[in-house]
Formats: C-alpha cells, sequence, structure tokens
C-alpha cells in the first residue's frame, strides 16, 4: 500500500515513517511541557462560568502573558465614523499620502532576494513572511553600515526602510568568539524603535522578526553570527512624515530571563557577550516582566537612524454593508510599496469586541484583474490583528503614543488585514470581498455571509 | 470521538452545570493543549489560547446543536484563538532544540547515537518542507487529529489535508529518512 492510499482514511495502519514522526513530536514537544491542570485552568475560568450561566457569560477577554506589543488585540479607537470628519480626512489623507506615494518607484523586486544578494554565503531567505515579500524597487531603503560593539559582540544595522505600514531594519550580530546574540524571539536580543519625540514604534505583529534564512533559523543564536531582519509597525507615524525617518534603535539582551546590561558587573553580561547563554527552555519569569526589567537599564546597542520613508496612499472610506444581520465597516485603506492595510470595523455582539474570528479576505481586484489572494489558501489570508494600545484618532489619522504596558488593552472594535498586493497599477476600481470565518454551528448548511467593498484608488 | 459521553456532557453544560463544563476540560485537555502547541509553539501563549477557547466554547454552547460532534468544534477554536495569537506574536514555526538535549540519558551510547542521527535527519528533512505540509503532519501525528478536523482547523477541504500529508511523508520518504526511521521504529515497538 502507498504511503498516498495509507494516509486516506484515519484509521489505516501506520507506515514507520508515520510511526517515527510521533516519536519524533514526542521528543520535540516535550521541552514545552505538559498540558496545564485543568484545575487551573477552571479556576481561571471560574470568575466568567459562575458570573451567570452559558448564554449571559461576561463578556470579559482574559488578559494574556504574551510579550512587548504583542501580546493582544490592541486598540484602535473608533473616529471618524462617529464625528464628521472625514471629507477633511480624505482630501488630506489622499493629496498628503499621494503626493508622497507617486515618489516612489514601481515594485519590481522582493525583499527576500536583497536580504540573499547582501549575504550570499547564506541560504535563500525560506521563511520569511510573504507579505515582507512585497515587491519593492530594488533602490528603495538605505545601505547603512552601523557597527557598535557590546561585550565582543558586534552588532551591524545593514539597511533600513519605511513606509506608511512598516519600518524594516535590518541587522547582523557578530560574536568575536563563541556564538552571535540571536534575533528576538527565539534568543536574547530585544529591540525598540523610538522617534525623535519619544514615540514608540511597536513591532509588526504579522512578522515581527525575518531570519535570514530557515538554516540560521534552526541555528538561530548557536552560530558565529546571525543576521536578522525587525519589522516595526509605522502605524505611529503621524501627521505628514518627512521624506527621512529619524529613529533611535536600541537593543537589550537578556539571557535565561534577565536582562544584562553593558557596563555592569553582573557575570550575566559577560555570559551573555560569549553566548553561552542558552535560549531557555522555560522562563524564569514572564517575558513582559524581563523586558520591563531590561528597559529600565541601558540599552547594549543604540543606533541613531535617518531612514528613508516612501509614504503611501491612504484612503479613507467608512463604508457599511451589513449581510445576514452583521455588519462589516471598512474604514479606511493605506496602499504602500510594502503591503495594503485595510482597516475593518466589526462588532460581535456577544463580546461587543472585534470577532474572535474576524471575517477573511477572500478576494481583491483592481479594475478587474485579481490582486490577491495570489493563491486560494487560508495562511495567505492576509488576516491580520494589529494596531497599538491605547490608540487615538486624531485628525490626521491614528495615533500610538509611547506605551510601557500595551499587553492590558484587549478593547478594539476594529481588525487590521495585511495583505500583500504588489504595488503596480494600484489605481483603479477597487473590489475588496470579506467572508465570515465564525465557526460554523455543526450541521449549519448555509453559506457563510459576505461583504463586497467598491472603492476608487 | 466519544460522542455519547459528549453528548449528554455538552447538554448538561449548556444547562449551566460546571462540573459537567469541568468534566469536558478534563475531557479535552490533551487535545487541546497539543494541538495550540502545534500553532503556537509557545508554552504561555498555548496555555493563553486555550484558556480562551474555553472561554469561547462557554460562551457559545446555547448555539452548539445538541447531537453533533464537540471536538471538531472544539479544535476549530482552539485554532482560532491560536491564529489570532499566533498572529499577534508572530505565528511561530519555531525550529526545536537539538535532538541530542531530548533523547534519554539512559540510552545506550549507540541507540542514542542512532536516535539523533535520525532526529537530525528527520529535522532537516523537515525544514525543507512547505510550512503547511509540517504544520498538516504536526496536527496529525502530535495534535492526533483527524483527517476531517485537520481540515476544519486549517480551513482547507479534506482532500487537501490528504494530498498534502502525502506530499509530505512522500518527500519524507524520498530523502531517505525513512531507512533511518525504520532502525528507531524497530526499536521502539520491539
Amino acid at each position: 500500500m502507498s504511503f498516498f492510499e495509507q494516509t486516506q482514511t484515519d484509521d489505516a495502519p501506520e507506515t514507520n515513517v508515520e510511526q517515527a514522526l510521533r516519536a519524533y513530536y514526542r521528543h520535540e514537544f516535550e521541552r514545552f511541557g505538559d498540558a496545564p491542570a485543568t484545575d487551573a485552568q477552571m479556576a481561571r475560568l471560574a470568575p466568567e462560568i459562575e458570573a451567570d450561566g452559558p448564554s449571559t457569560v461576561n463578556p470579559t477577554v482574559a488578559l494574556t502573558s504574551g510579550r512587548r506589543w504583542t501580546g493582544g488585540r490592541r486598540g484602535w479607537r473608533r473616529g471618524a465614523r462617529r464625528g464628521g470628519l472625514l471629507p477633511a480626512l480624505v482630501a488630506a489623507a489622499l493629496v498628503m499620502g499621494a503626493a508622497a506615494f507617486v515618489a516612489a518607484p514601481l515594485v519590481v523586486h522582493i525583499i527576500g532576494d536583497r536580504l540573499s544578494r547582501r549575504w550570499p554565503d547564506q541560504p535563500p531567505l525560506l521563511n520569511g513572511d510573504p507579505r515582507a515579500h512585497a515587491a519593492h524597487d530594488q533602490h528603495l531603503g538605505r545601505d547603512v553600515h552601523l557597527a557598535e560593539t557590546f561585550a565582543g559582540q558586534t552588532m551591524t544595522v545593514d539597511w533600513i526602510y519605511a513606509d506608511a505600514n512598516r519600518i524594516v531594519v535590518d541587522y547582523t550580530v557578530q560574536a568575536s568568539s563563541g556564538q552571535a546574540l540571536g534575533c528576538s524571539p527565539l534568543s536574547l536580543l530585544d529591540e525598540y524603535l523610538t522617534d525623535d519625540a519619544g514615540r514608540q514604534y511597536p513591532m509588526n505583529p504579522n512578522d515581527p522578526y525575518v531570519p535570514l534564512s530557515l538554516h540560521q533559523q534552526v541555528f538561530l543564536g548557536r552560530g558565529p553570527s546571525v543576521a536578522c531582519e525587525v519589522v516595526f509597525d509605522a502605524v505611529a507615524l503621524a501627521g505628514s512624515p518627512p521624506t527621512t525617518l529619524h529613529m533611535h534603535l536600541a537593543l537589550w539582551p537578556y539571557c535565561a530571563g534577565e536582562p544584562v546590561f553593558p557596563g555592569s558587573p553582573d557575570p550575566r553580561a559577560q555570559a551573555a557577550l560569549a553566548a553561552q547563554c542558552p535560549t531557555p527552555t522555560s522562563w524564569p519569569k514572564s517575558l513582559a516582566e524581563t523586558l520591563a526589567q531590561a528597559h529600565a537599564g541601558p540599552p547594549a546597542f543604540a543606533f541613531d537612524l535617518a531612514i528613508p520613508f516612501y509614504g503611501g496612499i491612504p484612503v479613507t472610506l467608512g463604508q457599511t454593508l451589513t449581510a445576514d444581520g452583521k455588519t462589516v465597516t471598512l474604514e479606511r485603506v493605506v496602499v504602500a510599496p510594502s503591503e495594503t492595510r485595510l482597516f475593518v470595523h466589526v462588532i460581535d455582539p456577544q463580546i461587543g469586541l472585534a470577532p474572535s474570528s474576524p471575517p477573511l479576505v477572500t478576494s481583491v481586484t483592481v479594475d478587474g484583474k485579481t490582486a490577491y489572494p495570489p493563491i486560494a489558501d487560508r495562511a495567505d489570508s492576509g488576516f491580520e490583528v494589529v494596531g497599538c494600545a491605547q490608540a487615538t484618532n486624531q485628525e490626521d489619522g491614528f495615533d500610538c503614543p509611547p506605551d510601557p504596558n500595551p499587553s492590558l488593552d484587549r478593547t478594539s472594535e476594529y481588525v487590521v488585514y495585511h495583505l500583500g498586493i504588489p504595488v503596480v497599477a494600484v489605481q483603479g476600481q477597487w473590489v475588496v470581498t470579506f467572508r465570515s470565518d465564525e465557526p460554523q454551528m455543526p450541521g449549519d448548511k448555509n453559506p457563510p455571509p459576505t461583504w463586497t467593498f467598491r472603492f476608487q484608488i | 470521538m466519544g460522542e455519547p459521553v459528549d453528548g449528554e456532557l455538552v447538554r448538561q453544560a449548556r444547562l449551566g452545570d460546571p462540573s459537567a463544563f469541568q468534566h469536558l476540560v478534563d475531557l479535552y485537555a490533551p487535545i487541546a493543549w497539543r494541538t495550540a502547541l502545534v500553532f503556537l509553539k509557545d508554552r504561555h501563549l498555548a496555555e493563553d489560547a486555550v484558556q480562551e477557547a474555553w472561554l469561547d466554547v462557554w460562551r457559545g454552547l446555547p448555539r452548539f446543536r445538541e447531537g453533533e460532534p464537540f471536538r471538531p468544534w472544539l479544535v476549530t477554536l482552539i485554532a482560532n484563538r491560536c491564529r489570532k495569537a499566533g498572529r499577534n506574536a508572530r505565528e511561530r514555526d519555531v525550529p526545536l532544540d537539538d535532538a541530542a538535549a531530548l533523547v534519554s540519558d539512559a540510552e545506550q551510547p549507540e541507540s542514542r547515537v542512532q536516535r539523533v542521527e535520525t532526529f537530525d535527519a528527520l529535522r532537516e528533512a523537515l525544514a525543507d518542507l512547505p510550512q503547511e505540509q509540517r504544520r498538516m503532519l504536526e496536527l496529525r501525528y502530535f495534535a492526533d487529529l483527524e483527517l476531517a478536523e485537520i481540515a476544519a482547523v486549517t480551513s482547507v477541504p479534506v482532500g487537501t489535508v490528504k494530498s498534502r500529508l502525502h506530499r509530505a511523508l512522500r518527500a519524507l520518504r524520498d530523502v531517505h529518512v525513512a531507512e533511518r526511521l525504520a532502525l528507531v521504529n524497530e526499536e521502539e515497538l520491539a
């Protein structure tokens, strides 16, 4: 019986390969430990359950212990839809955005290729986010070679790029001996990006880190050099940004759950330098706590960066459609070289927030030509929830203030979709279709509702 | 899928019986945990995702149709929560530690070396697979999901699940990992 035949049913006898995979995965996943005790789970659920029966359970969502800027859905305050600012927003945004965007060359290149060319001795980028591969002209961004050394670890910022959606920094770390510090979140560095006003830019939860290659990812933090691409969310950019953004990048190493600081007599600093510090298999405390502690001290690496800014086309829409009793509002679209973002307001009436399974983008066409998705697969559906904690909707756009504790805000009514739409021929009649992704009740034969928006760019 | 037991538990939980709900949590804790680990590869994120998925279950019970299978619905909710958590914290396809660190110290040196080599070879072969194929393998051979459940949590047709599993297994065989794996299995099954 062939492999194919044997995998056609659930109860077919397993081959050696399949049995070995089970053994392999048992070992590989062992590091995460056993399932948490159900008693503990129930204790955490108890306030919800005891509040009332399941039909009227309190909608409070449990907080997560996620890491910085990635712990949960972050707040996008409804703004223009409530007020009367839409016309002004549309006019201002279109003028500013279009002016900035038309300066950007057309897209003919992908970030991954560029990375591979920069480090030709490395395997090609295999595991990057497809959306990070949104095409760019090969001359976008800026090559820089800014280096700093901390206890035998030399960090070099190689390339920087920014547009209305993303700020991207490529860097390498080289160890004079031993192993290099790895890029987060798997190893020992934590990055922070701020501007002159002290505004912090969250890491893009879509793809905060893109190791140079799968090979590098496998051995992340274990080699003499590591190359990483870190992606920050440009959503905090306010007003009409200049063509060059002045940013400050700071990196803190941490070792076995504890921060290490330059100049500290703490032997862990030396350990981190020599990269003898392993990636902990279990954190002695939460990563958020570690990072908060780390940021109380000076960073090990700090760079002042002049990042070229390529703008984008922001379009404020406020279109509302209802299907199957469910209302979806496409508030805003931002087209930029790195990606296209759709800002959608949608509420699950049961919890008064965006649903846990927001609608999926099933297609995007521009002047009748399919622009998205490249292949029909959930993994490429572009679904994403992003934003920033305590965001406020200013007249000149959404604004993210510095937030030292961003994981606490889970009150968003917005969902943000990241689409890897090539920026060639984006101008025209756009048609964007969403399909409900709420879990179907077993036996429910009705097709999920869809919403189709049409607008001009 | 154990539906006769589930059915009664679900019915009682729908009526607001916390002890029935507790039984459901007990019953499905392992599969919920394994499924979350496949998606997130992070203990803390997985704990949170499972926690929130159980809240989704509790909230959704009134809409759950009596007599329908519970497990596929649960794993779908788990996957939804993981997808969101994973996207927020970068959905992870995290390679795991060196196999040498994972094998038992009690093993004989020869079989230890053999196992390490085998797992290294397997890791290498898996690394060459597309991410969606690796995910399918993990859901199938670690989380122990059935084909229809994998289809549900990955939002692809069952046929696609089958073909991806097939391609993945064939690739493993094609890179001759199977020869090494056979040796390991003989030991394990002995």
